[in-house]
């Protein structure tokens, strides 16, 4: 449609809107003002590269826009989206290089309010949404903001009859991934998923990046002690997936960061203890303790195996088992569920 | 209250159309104006829907004047299961993307669920087990990553702890 005749209906709707404004449906309202806005600017500007640009920068200010909107029902915000919906660097980002395909004619489907699309979303099957995160900005933000997003998501999973899982540990999408998908990391084809680990790892990489926990000090000497306490290890063996073992082993890219933390939070409790009688908490069980922890100020690898009650270190300690028990209790229920192999077909996979 | 009453719609571009009250009462909204404003002979102005749009909206309407009323909540979960549009509604719907959009808006805005419906899944059928660049040529979108955030996102389908 010739740009000149879509900016001048779309400007009139979003006037005459405005004018009839009920005061419901502001979201609606926002991106239809906006997409006036986009038109306009379309047809306004026929020079090349500065259009698209302003276009795109529309586009920007209508995300923000229709995002602000939900945000205002639900403020929670979470670091990872935060992270997407930075304001000033999505604006910046308007510099981008382009792919130099430019598409042939208006982006109408984007453009749409979020309730329809989340509308539309809400009928794709799950393989289809993880694709579509990948198609522009605007599809990302409605699946991963958390009101459409989890809206969505929820509903292609009770289609698919995949239960929630307590742990809360994956993205939507990395549940999907891990019980649907039938790669490992590394290409190769694996159709068990390890629900403790939450990866799919094919046997070469288990046996590759699997650690047994309780050797974890032997090899790594300058680990925080309670690095094993925070990991959450598989049940299962490392190069027969389909055997508990008695041992843990835990994913090995998961200890540098754990162990990080803790010495931060070690170091944290050190120089501003959260507890106010130390000494107190010290009598009560362990007297060395307090001693411990002042000389471990001095040498890192002092003793820190032993957190204070009510520290950092032991807050973190707590809070990792607490989801460990949730990870085993979700594994234990995906399993019983989908069994533990994936069966494609009527082929049973194992290893 | 009688409801065999003709209602009078105006649309964006001024034109008028004259419906049975019950056709018009598929719409939320319009049903809603009526209830408030009661009995009256005055034009609604419909503001946001233009007459090319308004006419294939009224056509829906006026064969599906009388279907039971949805149960808000209770269809909400049976609706998700199924992407099927009856055999009537599939040859409504055959139009060019364009107005496909527009019906979307004008069902949204002018709340008319069932029809909202039939177009999202219109287009969800068309999304449905697409590539991201096919989607992408299908619906002339631009894609605005840049290849790290592209790369960032492909790694995040990949379970990473943080910590």
């Amino acid at each position: 449609m010739p740009a000149a005749r879509r900016a001048s209906r779309a400007s009139a709707a979003a006037v005459s809107y405005a004018e009839a404004s009920s005061g419901e449906e502001e979201g609606g309202r926002e991106t239809l003002n906006v997409r006036a806005k986009a038109g306009a600017a379309k047809g306004a500007k026929r020079a090349r590269d500065a259009a698209d640009e302003e276009a795109d920068e529309e586009n920007e200010v209508e995300g923000d826009e229709a995002k602000d909107v939900d945000d205002g029902a639900d403020e929670a915000s979470d670091e990872d989206d935060a992270e997407w919906n930075a304001k000033p660097k999505r604006r910046k980002s308007t510099a981008r290089g382009k792919k130099g395909k430019k598409p042939t004619g208006p982006d109408l489907l984007t453009k749409l309010p979020i309730d329809a699309l989340t509308e539309i979303a809400s009928f794709l099957p799950q393989g289809t949404l993880v694709e579509l995160r990948r198609v522009c900005k605007a599809f990302h933000r409605l699946l991963t903001d958390k009101t459409s997003g989890s809206v969505i998501w929820k509903r292609a999973r009770a289609r698919d009859d995949m239960p929630e899982l307590a742990a809360g540990l994956l993205k939507d999408w990395q549940y999907y991934v891990l019980e649907k998908d039938q790669h490992c990391r590394c290409g190769n084809v694996q159709f068990i998923p390890d629900r403790f680990l939450l990866r799919r790892l094919c046997r070469q990489c288990r046996k590759k990046h699997l650690v047994r926990v309780t050797f974890l000090k032997r090899l790594h000497p300058d680990l925080h002690p309670l690095v094993k306490d925070c990991l959450i290890p598989s049940f299962y063996k490392p190069g027969r997936l389909t055997y508990e073992s008695s041992a843990r082993h835990a994913f090995d890219e998961d200890i540098p960061a754990l162990d990080k933390h803790l010495w931060s939070l070690q170091e944290q409790d050190e120089e501003n203890p959260l507890t106010e009688e130390p000494a107190a908490a010290s009598t009560s069980t362990r007297p060395g303790r307090a001693a411990k922890a002042s000389a471990s100020k001095k040498v890192r690898k002092g003793n820190p195996g032993k957190p204070v009650e009510g520290s950092r270190v032991d807050k973190f300690v707590k809070e990792r088992q607490e989801i460990k028990k949730l990870v085993e209790q979700d594994a234990r229920m995906l399993e019983k569920k989908f069994g533990k192999f994936i069966t494609l077909g009527d082929e049973s996979h194992s290893i | 209250m009688s409801s065999n009453q003709c209602v009078t719609l105006q649309t964006s571009d001024d034109e008028q159309f004259k419906v049975d009250r019950d056709v018009a009462n598929r719409s939320v909204l319009i049903r809603n104006m009526l209830e408030d404003v009661g009995e009256s002979e005055q034009a609604i102005p419909l503001p946001n829907v233009s007459a090319n749009v308004l006419k294939k909206v009224l056509e829906w309407c006026e064969h599906h004047k009388k279907d039971p009323e949805p149960l808000a909540e209770d269809l909400d979960d049976n609706r998700r299961k199924t992407t099927e549009i009856s055999d009537w509604d599939a040859k409504f719907i055959q139009v060019d993307q364009e107005m496909l959009f527009e019906i979307i808006l004008a069902a949204n805005y002018l709340d008319i669920k069932p029809l909202l419906d039939v177009g999202c899944k219109t287009v969800a059928n068309m999304i449905k087990g697409k590539q991201p660049e096919e989607i992408r040529k299908l619906f002339n979108i631009v894609n605005d990553f840049t290849p790290e955030e592209e790369a960032q996102i492909k790694k995040e389908n990949e379970w990473a702890e943080d910590r």
